[in-house]
C-alpha cells in the first residue's frame, strides 16, 4: 500500500494526471469530511475540496515525503482557513444557517440494514454534533475534528495545524469541554444519547 | 436534562486537560498512576471523565459524510489554473521600480509645472507697472520704485532662461505710458485684476515646446521593456 502510494506520489510528481487522480480517489472522503465539518456546509465544502486537490497537483512537486495523508489535510485545514476568514469580513451566511439549509443535501454513508428510527436518530445525532462543532472557535474546531471524527494522533495533528503538542492537548480539552456544555445545555442530542444520563455516561 | 454545564467549571483546566490525555492514552505512566488514585476517590472527576470520554465516543461514531460528487481533477482545471499568471519571483521588485519611476515622473511634472507657474507670475509681476490698477495712484511714490525693481530682476533671471522673449518683456515693462497705455487701464476697470498685456501673454504661449524629459522616455522604456517580458514569458508559460 505504502510502496502503491509512493509510486502515485511519484508519478504525479511528473506530472501524470492519471495519477494524482488515484490519490484523489483514496483521500477525497478524508479531505471532503474535514471540510464539511469544518464549514459546516455541503456546497461549500465540496468547493473548497475540490481546490483543495488542485492546489496539491500544482504543488505535488513540493511533497518530500512523510505521511501525504497529513500533507493533504494541512492543505485542507489552511483552505478551509480561507474560507472561514473570508466569511468572517463578508458575513453573509452563517455556519448555523447553511447547516439548517443543507440538512436536506448531506447524506451520511449509511448502514443498509438500519431501520428509519435508527436513521432518524442517526441524523439527529449528526445535526446536534454539527451544531455544537459550528459553535467552537476555529482552532478548537478543527483539533477535535482532527483527532474525534479523523482519528488522528496527536502528534499528526500538531504537523497539520503547526501547533505545539502541548498546545493540541489543551485546544482539545477545551474543546471537548465546550462540545459537553454544548451539547447539554441545548439538550440537542437524541434522549438514548444525553450525556447526563449516568447509564450512557458511564459506558 | 436540567443539569447546567456550571459542574465542569468547578474543575481546574489542568485537571480537565489530563482526563482529556487519559482518554487518549497520552499521559505518561507516572501521570496516568497518579491521575489513577485521584479518580478513585473523587466522583466529581470521575464524573467528567465519563462525560468526556462519551462526548469523544459521540464523534468517533459519527458515519464519515459521503461526498456529493468526484472530486478528480480534468485537464481543463488543471490547464486553467495553469493558464493564471503571476510575476515570477525575480520580477515581483521590478514593480517596486516601475512604481519608483512613476513617482518620479509625476514629481517631475509637478516641479516642472509649479517652475513654469512661477515663471508666469514673475512675467505677470513684470507687466504689472504698466498695468497698475487705478487704486495705485493713491499709493506713497516710493512703492512703486521697489515694485519696479523686483520685475527688473525676474527679467534680468528670465533673460537668462529665454533671451529671444526677454527682449519684448523688457520693451513693454519699460514702455512708456502713452494713450494707448492709458485706454488699457481703462478697459481692465479698477479691481486690478488686469493680467499681462496681450504681447506677453503671447510669449510665454509661444515659447518654443521643449522635448520630453529624460526620466520620461527612460521610465517608458522601461514600461514597455517589462511589458515585453511579460508577455513574451506568458506566451512561453502557454
Amino acid at each position: 500500500m505504502a510502496n502503491e502510494e509512493q509510486r502515485l506520489i511519484s508519478a504525479a510528481q511528473a506530472g501524470d494526471l492519471d495519477a494524482f487522480n488515484q490519490i484523489v480517489r483514496l483521500y477525497e472522503t478524508r479531505v471532503y469530511n474535514l471540510c464539511y465539518r469544518m464549514l459546516g456546509d455541503v456546497d461549500t465544502a465540496a468547493d473548497t475540496t475540490q481546490e483543495v486537490f488542485i492546489a496539491a497537483f500544482r504543488n505535488i512537486r513540493n511533497f518530500r515525503g512523510g505521511l501525504l495523508k497529513s500533507w493533504l489535510l494541512r492543505i485542507a485545514t489552511n483552505a478551509c482557513y480561507d474560507v472561514l476568514r473570508t466569511r468572517q469580513r463578508r458575513p453573509s451566511v452563517s455556519l448555523n444557517s447553511s447547516d439548517d439549509e443543507d440538512e436536506g443535501g448531506r447524506t451520511d454513508v449509511a448502514d443498509p440494514g438500519e431501520s428509519l428510527d435508527d436513521v432518524v436518530i442517526r441524523q439527529e445525532l449528526s445535526a446536534a454534533i454539527q451544531h455544537g462543532l459550528a459553535a467552537l472557535p476555529e482552532d478548537q474546531r478543527i483539533v477535535i475534528v482532527l483527532s474525534d471524527i479523523q482519528g488522528l494522533t496527536y502528534e499528526e495533528i500538531a504537523q497539520i495545524t503547526g501547533v505545539q503538542l502541548g498546545t493540541v492537548k489543551s485546544r482539545l480539552s477545551r474543546a471537548r469541554a465546550k462540545l459537553r456544555d454544548i451539547l447539554r445545555a441545548g439538550e440537542l442530542l437524541p434522549l438514548k444519547f444525553r450525556l447526563d444520563d449516568e447509564s450512557n455516561t458511564a459506558r | 436534562m436540567t443539569t447546567s454545564p456550571t459542574s465542569q467549571s468547578e474543575l481546574p483546566e489542568r485537571d480537565r486537560e489530563l482526563l482529556s490525555a487519559y482518554i487518549d492514552n497520552q499521559l505518561t505512566l507516572a501521570e496516568r498512576a497518579t491521575l489513577e488514585r485521584r479518580l478513585a476517590g473523587d466522583p466529581t472527576l470521575r464524573r467528567e471523565l465519563a462525560e468526556l470520554r462519551a462526548t469523544r465516543d459521540l464523534l468517533r461514531d459519527q458515519p464519515w459524510v459521503a461526498p456529493p460528487r468526484s472530486f478528480t481533477l480534468t485537464p481543463e482545471m488543471v490547464s486553467a489554473r495553469r493558464r493564471a499568471f503571476t510575476l515570477p519571483a525575480w520580477l515581483q521588485p521590478l514593480s517596486g521600480l516601475v512604481a519608483l519611476v512613476v513617482v518620479m515622473l509625476i514629481g517631475w511634472q509637478v516641479i516642472g509645472l509649479s517652475t513654469r507657474s512661477t515663471l508666469d507670475n514673475q512675467s505677470q509681476a513684470m507687466a504689472a507697472p504698466t498695468n497698475p490698477p487705478a487704486a495705485a495712484a493713491a499709493v506713497p511714490l516710493e512703492e512703486p520704485t521697489v515694485t519696479a525693481d523686483l520685475p527688473m530682476a525676474a527679467v534680468a533671471e528670465s533673460a537668462q532662461r529665454n533671451p529671444s522673449a526677454t527682449g519684448e518683456s523688457i520693451e513693454a515693462l519699460t514702455a512708456p505710458s502713452n494713450g494707448e497705455h492709458a485706454s488699457n487701464l481703462s478697459a481692465t476697470g479698477a479691481g486690478g485684476q488686469a493680467g499681462p498685456p496681450p504681447e506677453a501673454q503671447r510669449q510665454t504661449t509661444d515659447s518654443p515646446p521643449t522635448g520630453p524629459p529624460l526620466p520620461l522616455v527612460i521610465g517608458l522604456v522601461l514600461l514597455l521593456a517589462i511589458a515585453a517580458g511579460i508577455w513574451w514569458m506568458r506566451r512561453n508559460a502557454e
